[in-house]
């Protein structure tokens, strides 16, 4: 379900955190289904326990999942959660455009681009 | 927890520890790395009861640690040359075991059994030196420690096996909050496993950092400045700077929100935040210290 | 739940009994092969049948065969649960245990224990069980093996776990083990060769002064069995039989002793393993104090054992001793003991560095110890006791033994005093008189011995012994030991002495004639016997021919030309009052010869009246010659037809000599004639 890359210079944490966020956000975890125990995971991965928490923490304050006391994890998707997502990747966007234009790239062509996203 | 305070311990006039501290929180794994003869296995025997310090004090939950057995019935050590009876097999082995650690669960031992393919029956001297080690960690986890202490852990183990056994030991922190002290001269091998780690050299410990803190306080950034500004200013804190054409990569201990906000008085026309390894980051923590420990640890 | 911090922990000490089952089941099984022995001989109908015999048999194993068995058995019981000492791996998986120290001392030693004695009590309980099958039970017998076996095991186990507690090192345990029994043994041997060599009229003999240090070789010396026995009169067979009617054990309390020395080692030991450092395994000497009282005392062992062993090598010399050559030895030999035992403490061959000044100090040990030897600092050689000094001397002289005890012979004493001081004073004569003795070989000189012991008041005994060239001419001149040597054996109460006489010519106190024996140097005359009777006759005519002044002259003062060719001796046994005391055993037979002169007329007259020569016997040596000496000696008919005449060749050397065939009647000549 998920697996981590050694190669990745990310640290483990953040890797996690990526992995179950897309699997949240593609559907892939469906809303209110139960996210695996940190303990699960954590003997699956063979990882610190503690790093596992650490991953889930900073998902539950973005919003993508809900903890119920005995229970376990489990997946959402609220609306402030896509709006802080949008925001990041609105955030990268700018990067990469400031990038482009500075390679010689004009608007019409990133117009261009944005059409054929659509499409 | 694990206190360990200014241990002194010498051999011969040579000191083996000279003034080691550390501390490991309940349900914390510790990693504690250095190149050999940095003195991780004389800390250990310190802290399992087999040396007594000659200065400073080891303290397992407020209690030191010599002569203690209670406090050892709760420590499971397994040591980098595990010692077994010269005609032992893993059976026997484990009947001593349970007759010394009143925990010892035949439950769970039943239940590793099956993780760990091993004869049981077989003289232990007869197992390949891997397989013997999987019997310690088998032994050990049986014993239902509180405080799990490894010396080199993985050493001569296959890569399968490897994380045959962080899986089981994760297993035990994530279930029953047992706090590990893992030794190895090698940061790689403990990155997964550890939330706190300790570098040590020469009798020392140079320096501890939770590996949240380490990740979340030490930035990597790529940025390239406008026309005409050649370097950061300097009332920017940079621990490391380079330079590769227009591209300037800065270290900076602050977490990456807080550099882009320093950073952005500059203007700078691009700014990249790179993720550090942890061997980075040890390189630039342990920064002015010249140790050739950088180049064996990391 | 199990207690974790008890002394005893059930787990280690089954483990230690099944892990080294091979040792104590090994032992067993030889165990068991007396007390089958001895059932298999009571069902042929072999033994006595009598229950002290069995103790007697328990004793007399205590005597000697135990102690030895549990010297060499107790240190490999102590090595198989000490052994985890030994090594990094064992000493740390075990101290990393849950148990205490003294957790780990009091359930290895106790498993130990157990393991020293699994094979004593297989093999009692089949003496017992064999002696109760065939009625031979005796329970106080029983009792007193049973506590003297338990004694010697915890006193052997006790002194094991103690040496296995002074060193880190499996082959060095053994060692120190042995060392420690024995040292007190060798170190007296090695001193005594060293004062032998450097000290003029020293000699080598093992007094075993300090045996007790070396508990095995006391107790197979001291130790012993006192039987008792009753006559008994046996009615159908109408005869009266000695029954064997107690047992005892002499100096069993020693064995209570030495078990008590043994629980003092056993808690040394503890407190040496409470301070005890892990990281000693592998180390020779684990307690650090230890490590120069080991580096020493190897290199003044090697210095004593080696440097002698070297010296007579190459500059052995029986009258003197060389100073450089010696001291030379020593110190090569002691930097070479220096150099092992620092290779061992340290486990590296790199020891040089910086060892000069242990080296300077030991060398500097040995040049006092040699100086001392050299200028004789203690007045070894010059020690001549004051007359109220002595208690007794024991002299041997003329080729003769005499007692002299203060009091009695204290006129004797004061000469053989001022003899003794004469001889010191004359060492360089002596000496250099020797050296052309051996070098020209025997025979040239006239050499006496002169052994002198003394027992002194404050208890102590100070022995001589001097080979003494003798010289007409010195002998003439008063004041030199050869006219006192001389002056002393021709003291007649000296004479008396020697013939246990009191000087109105009585038989001395506490002494008897057993018998007499006549015989020649000449083959093919037969030995004749001669009753107590006889002998007492012999002595009277003896003491009459000392008045005339007839007898007694020394050896060397006469022409041996001049003497019968028949000789006789006298034997005397003690009376009453002997213990099996060590001194006083040598002193319980004696037997004097006495060489015929035709002077010795009342001698010569009543041994011919006895019948036991007659007058055909009476040939001098110069005679002999005459006659052609060396032919066969032409016996008188009658005495050949002696059923049971032997001759017994002659060692004149031996003075005392045990009596052989003791109670069997001596025959007479006459009873061989009839």
């Amino acid at each position: 379900m998920i697996s981590l890359n050694y190669r990745d210079s990310r640290p483990i944490y953040e890797q996690i955190r990526d992995e179950l966020r897309k699997l949240i956000v593609t559907g892939a975890i469906g809303v209110d289904d139960k996210l695996p125990s940190v303990r699960a995971l954590a003997t699956e991965l063979a990882i610190n326990p503690n790093t596992i928490q650490r991953a889930y923490n900073e998902l539950e304050t973005e919003g993508y999942l809900y903890s119920v006391p005995g229970k376990g994890s489990f997946a959402c998707r609220p609306q402030s959660a896509d709006q802080a997502r949008r925001e990041t990747l609105l955030e990268e966007l700018k990067g990469l455009l400031s990038g482009l234009r500075c390679l010689g790239m004009t608007q019409a062509e990133l117009l261009g681009l944005w059409k054929e996203a659509q499409a | 927890m694990i206190e360990i305070k200014d241990v002194v311990k010498t051999f011969d006039g040579f000191a083996a520890l000279s003034g080691a501290s550390l501390t490991v929180e309940t349900g914390s794994v510790y990693g504690l790395v250095g190149p050999n003869g940095a003195g991780k296995s004389t800390l250990i025997r310190v802290l399992t009861g087999i040396f007594r310090q000659d200065a400073g004090t080891v303290c397992l939950d407020g209690r030191p640690v010599w002569e203690d057995a209670e406090l050892k019935a709760r420590v499971a050590s397994i040591p980098d040359d595990w010692y077994y009876f010269l005609q032992a097999n893993i059976n026997d082995m484990m009947r001593f075991y349970r007759g010394f650690y009143p925990a010892f669960s035949q439950e769970r031992f039943e239940r590793l059994g099956e993780v760990f393919q091993l004869d049981r029956k077989k003289a232990i001297r007869h197992l390949s030196k891997g397989m013997q080690k999987q019997a310690a960690f088998w032994l050990g986890l049986s014993c239902m420690p509180d405080y799990l202490i490894l010396d080199e852990p993985v050493d001569g183990l296959d890569p399968v096996m490897r994380r045959q056994v962080w899986s089981l030991v994760m297993d035990d922190v994530a279930q029953r909050g047992t706090t590990v002290l893992v030794s190895s001269h090698n940061l790689r091998e403990l990155e997964d496993v550890c939330d706190h780690v300790g570098i040590m050299d020469r009798g020392k410990i140079l320096l501890e950092r939770s590996l949240a803190q380490l990740q979340d306080n030490m930035v990597k950034l790529q940025v390239v400045l406008p026309e005409g500004m050649d370097a950061v200013p300097d009332e920017i804190p940079v621990l490391h700077a380079s330079r590769l054409g227009r591209v300037h990569t800065l270290i900076m201990r602050m977490s990456a929100r807080e550099a882009q906000e320093r950073l952005a008085p500059c203007h700078p026309l691009l700014v990249d935040a790179v993720p550090l390894t942890l061997e980075e980051i040890f390189i630039y923590e342990l920064g002015g210290v010249d140790y050739a420990v950088r180049d064996i640890v990391l | 739940m199990r207690s974790v911090t008890s002394c005893f922990n059930a787990m280690l000490f089954r483990k230690n009994l099944t892990r080294f089952w091979p040792l104590w089941t090994m032992a067993s099984l030889l165990a068991v092969l007396p007390p089958l022995a001895l059932a298999t001989a009571l069902v042929r109908g072999y033994g006595d049948k009598n229950p002290l015999s069995l103790t007697e048999t328990y004793y007399e194993a205590l005597c000697g065969p135990v102690p030895v068995v549990v010297l060499f058995y107790a240190v490999l019981c102590a090595l198989a649960v000490w052994g985890y000492l030994f090594g990094s791996r064992s000493v740390g998986m075990l101290h990393a245990m849950p148990i205490t120290r003294k957790g780990l001392f009091c359930t290895n030693f106790l498993s130990g224990l157990v393991m020293t004695l699994i094979p004593w009590a297989v093999c009692g309980m089949l003496f017992v069980a064999v002696s109760l099958a065939f009625g031979l039970f005796d329970p106080a017998g029983v009792g007193v093996t049973v506590l003297c076996v338990l004694g010697l095991a915890v006193f052997y186990f006790s002194s094991a776990t103690f040496c296995a507690f002074l060193t880190g090192n499996v082959f060095a345990m053994p060692a120190f083990y042995f060392v420690l029994h024995f040292i007190a043994m060798i170190l007296e041997t090695l001193l005594s060769a060293l004062v032998t060599l450097c000290f003029f009229g020293t000699t080598t003999s093992y007094m075993g002064r300090v045996d007790f240090l070396s508990p095995t070789v006391w107790l197979v010396g001291h130790l012993d069995v006192e039987r008792t026995y009753e006559e008994v009169w046996i009615a159908d067979g109408g005869y009266t039989d000695q029954i064997l009617s107690a047992v005892d054990l002499t100096r069993g309390w020693a064995i209570a002793a030495y078990a008590l020395v043994g629980l003092v080692l056993l808690a040394c030991a503890w407190l040496l393993y409470r301070r005890r450092p892990s990281e000693c395994a592998g180390d020779v000497v684990a307690v650090k104090w230890m490590k120069p009282v080991f580096r020493y005392g190897v290199a003044f062992f090697a210095a004593l054992a080696g440097g002698q062993a070297l010296y007579a090598l190459f500059w052995y010399d029986a009258v003197t001793w060389k100073f450089l050559p010696l001291l030379g030895c020593m110190i090569v030999s002691g930097v070479i003991g220096y150099y092992v035992a620092s290779m061992l403490l340290a486990k590296s061959l790199k020891v040089f560095r910086g060892s000069w000044k242990g080296l300077a100090a030991l060398s500097a040990v040995l040049l006092v110890l040699c100086l001392g030897l050299r200028f004789d600092v203690a007045g070894v050689e010059r020690r001549v006791p004051a007359l109220d000094q002595v208690e007794q001397v024991e002299l041997y002289l003329d080729e003769n033994n005499y007692a002299l005890i203060a009091g009695e012979d204290d006129a004797l004493i004061k000469q053989v005093l001022e003899l003794h001081q004469a001889v010191v004073e004359d060492k360089n004569y002596i000496q250099s008189r020797q050296s052309r003795w051996y070098a020209a070989g025997a025979g040239e000189e006239e050499t006496t011995y002169l052994r002198l012991r003394y027992q002194l008041a404050n208890g102590l005994s100070l022995a001589r012994t001097y080979m003494l060239p003798l010289s007409q001419t010195r002998m003439d001149q008063p004041d030199t030991y050869d006219a006192r040597l001389s002056a002393l054996v021709e003291t007649d109460a000296l004479k008396y002495l020697r013939l246990h006489l009191d000087p109105s010519g009585e038989m001395a106190q506490g002494w008897k004639t057993e018998g007499l024996w006549i015989y020649s140097d000449v083959t093919n005359f037969p030995g004749l016997d001669g009753t107590s009777r006889d002998a007492d006759a012999v002595l009277a005519a003896l003491a009459e021919d000392i008045a005339a002044g007839s007898w007694g002259s020394p050896s060397w003062s006469k022409n041996e030309e001049d003497r019968y060719v028949v000789s006789l001796e006298i034997r005397y046994i003690r009376t009453g009052g002997w213990t099996e005391d060590r001194e006083e055993d040598r002193a319980r037979n004696d037997t004097v010869t006495i060489i015929l002169r035709p002077e010795m007329t009342h001698t010569v007259e009543t041994l011919l009246e006895l019948g036991l020569i007659q007058s055909t016997d009476l040939i001098t040596w110069a005679e002999w010659n005459a006659e052609g000496g060396g032919q066969t000696y032409e016996m008188p008919a009658e005495a050949d037809t002696g059923p049971e005449a032997e001759v017994v060749p002659l060692n004149k050397e031996v003075a005392a000599v045990a009596v052989i065939g003791d109670g069997v009647p001596a025959r007479s000549l006459r009873e061989l004639v009839n």
